[in-house]
């Protein structure tokens, strides 16, 4: 199964990355309205090879880093999960924008990232599922890990299944100088739901 | 806006949405109620009738109104839901403890999510908030990580005490070392003893027995230089010249002289020995400290004689009970450490005196000092400054523990570049066996 995912023909790669750009844009749209800020989305950069697969994460600029991670799950047909990296010091300098006041700084902090790492699973997520047609619930996000590489974290997990498709996005928001990296793993059995999509676009035009 | 509930429900729905074990309620964006089920009046104490259209923060106004007001926002503009978990926010409305009898908690744990509403167009109509509560799950969890500190903490006590266990061994290993040596010396000093006590008293004798023989021989002398026969005195003269008599005479006083003042020095260094080591006093004693020092300093004379000049001020000292073996080890330890601070040339001063009933015995020199960082570690086992072999680390440590045991304590100033100087603190009588410990 993870080979139709790695031997995406060019024009179906094409379709696939101009999904996640549109759920990008999309996103990005919706977060710079909700915080009245200009955000970034960076164009994702679309890894579809096996997680499990270390030349793969060496490829990653994000995965060597020491950083904070969180993990949200999606669920239904479009399954899988959605892993955010963040620095030091988490989102602490978007404490204000998320309505965070008057607290103390140490006792947000974990709940603050979280509510981050939700709202861009959310905005990422939703996009693609909108394209797809597709409906999608989603698990409360969580602490994965502190002060450890990706590559450590994901080489210590036993995954479930293979992972498949792994996007890298960047996002910023420049005026709180702050930003983060997106891993979005989508699990084996969904890749044939989302390849099947692909070709159904590819056969509409 | 707001609705009954039976207007838009079938009543079976609405049974299921009154009866589920969650709190559900219904906001629209400014954060009024629209909606509030069952869970929620039972919880809050208010009626659904009574909260109905007032804003979610005027009915509990210690809800953080700011942060709420942005969930809701964010999910009308992102048609996502939005979590709260107990982890981070355990109690996001103030609700009672869910175990009133068993509990220990005061308040209500709970997982709450914010979740869209759409209308048939697809536009998000309102936030749908649903509380769970989570007090079973974080009771435990809480609980078990409090759990996890205990025994993270134990385990490191543990550790702690390893870490002391294997000092003490190590310095239990040095005191069994130098008492090993003690014995060692005790025995050899008693060998020596008698033979070095035979050649002593022969040589008595003997120095008496040569001086008889000088005598004989000038009476002889003195005779035959009265003699008529020139032959005679002529062969006389000639035989004393020939083997340089006056000479003869003289060093042989010389030498019988200094003989017996070696074998004194000696018997000096066997006596030492015998009081440094105390072979013969295993129990606690009156001692006088005096005699210690000059014994140890005898002992290990050949270690500093070449590098320092030793300067002693002895004040007035009462007799101190003690366990004089290991006390003098204490001071062989300090005043050998003394001369190895000093680099080339210096002095060591040994002081002692009496101060608010504390006999007290300095060794300062004028060495290199020490630095401030070590000051601490000083009496640490094992540590040590000196090169790999040259020290143990374990002569301090040593010297403090066997200090503590006499209750009595081991100070030490130093100014580095100015030398340093340990006090010996000790009380002139041991504390009853009573109360010992306390001291």
């Amino acid at each position: 199964m993870s080979s139709q995912l790695a031997n995406l023909r060019d024009e179906q790669r094409d379709v696939l990355q101009e999904l996640m750009n549109v759920a990008m844009g999309q996103g990005a749209d919706r977060l710079a309205r909700l915080t009245e800020t200009f955000v970034t989305l960076s164009v994702p950069r679309i890894h579809p090879l096996d997680v499990t697969d270390a030349s793969l994460l060496e490829q990653l600029a994000i995965a060597s880093q020491p950083a904070i991670i969180t993990r949200q799950s999606f669920l239904g047909r479009l399954r899988g999960e959605v892993m955010v990296c963040f620095g030091e010091n988490g989102a602490d300098q978007l404490a204000g924008l998320m309505g965070y006041e008057g607290e103390e700084q140490d006792s947000i902090q974990d709940e603050l990232m979280l509510d981050v790492t939700n709202i861009l699973t959310g905005a990422c997520i939703n996009g693609l599922a909108q394209q797809v047609e597709l409906k999608v619930s989603y698990g409360p996000p969580a602490l994965l890990s502190r002060g450890r590489q990706l590559q450590d974290v994901l080489g210590s997990q036993e995954f479930r299944g293979h992972q498949a498709l792994v996007l890298e996005i960047h996002f910023e928001v420049a005026t709180h100088s702050f930003y983060c990296d997106l891993l979005v793993c989508i699990t084996e059995d969904a890749v044939a739901t989302v390849v099947e999509v692909i070709d159904q676009l590819l056969s509409d035009i | 806006m707001t609705f009954a509930l039976g207007e838009v429900l079938p009543a079976e729905l609405g049974a299921v949405l009154q009866n589920i074990n969650l709190g559900v309620l219904l906001l629209d964006r400014d954060g009024r109620v629209v909606f509030w089920n069952d869970f929620m009046a039972i919880h809050s104490g208010r009626d659904s009738a009574a909260v109905r259209g007032r804003l979610l923060f005027e009915i509990f106004p210690e809800l953080p109104q700011r942060w709420i007001q942005k969930k809701i926002d964010g999910v009308f503009a992102l048609q996502n839901l939005a979590f709260t978990s107990w982890q981070q926010r355990p109690h996001l409305f103030s609700f009672s403890g869910s175990r009133p009898v068993t509990g220990q908690t005061e308040r209500m744990y709970q997982n709450c999510t914010f979740s869209p509403v759409l209308d048939a167009a697809g536009g998000v109509k309102y936030v749908c908030l649903t509380v769970a509560d989570t007090s079973e799950v974080a009771v435990q969890q809480l609980e078990m990580e409090r759990l996890n500190r205990l025994l993270l903490a134990e385990k490191s006590e543990q550790a702690r005490l390893i870490r002391k266990l294997e000092d003490a061994q190590a310095q239990l290993l040095q005191s069994e070392k130098m008492a090993a040596i003690g014995q060692l010396a005790a025995g050899v000093a008693h060998e020596i003893n008698n033979p070095v006590g035979y050649v002593y008293s022969n040589f008595s004798s003997l120095e008496g027995y040569v001086g008889d023989l000088f005598k004989l021989i000038e009476t002889y002398r003195t005779v035959a230089a009265e003699h008529r026969d020139a032959a005679l005195r002529a062969q006389l003269e000639q035989a004393s010249q020939a083997l340089d008599y006056d000479f003869l005479r003289e060093d042989m006083a010389a030498l019988v002289r200094e003989s017996r003042q070696g074998l004194e020095r000696v018997k000096q260094i066997v006596q030492d020995l015998r009081d440094f080591s105390h072979i013969d006093s295993g129990d606690w004693q009156l001692v006088d400290l005096h005699k210690g020092l000059d014994s140890t300093l005898n002992v290990i004379w050949n270690e500093i004689k070449f590098k320092a000049e030793v300067v002693k001020d002895y004040g007035e000292l009462q007799l101190v009970q003690c366990l004089g073996s290991q006390l003098n080890q204490v001071f062989m330890n300090l005043i050998i450490n003394a001369a190895h601070a000093i680099d080339k040339q210096g002095t060591i001063w040994l002081e002692t005196g009496m101060q608010d009933d504390w006999v007290f015995v300095r060794v300062r020199d004028s060495g290199a000092g020490i630095a401030p960082e070590h000051l601490t570690r000083l009496f640490e086992p094992f540590f040590t400054t000196k090169p790999v072999g040259q020290g143990t680390g374990l002569g301090l440590s040593v010297s403090y523990s066997i200090v503590a045991k006499h209750h009595g304590r081991l100070e030490v100033e130093s100014e580095p570049g100015k030398g340093a100087a340990f006090t010996v603190w000790l009380p002139p009588r041991q504390p009853s066996q009573g109360d010992a410990e306390a001291g």
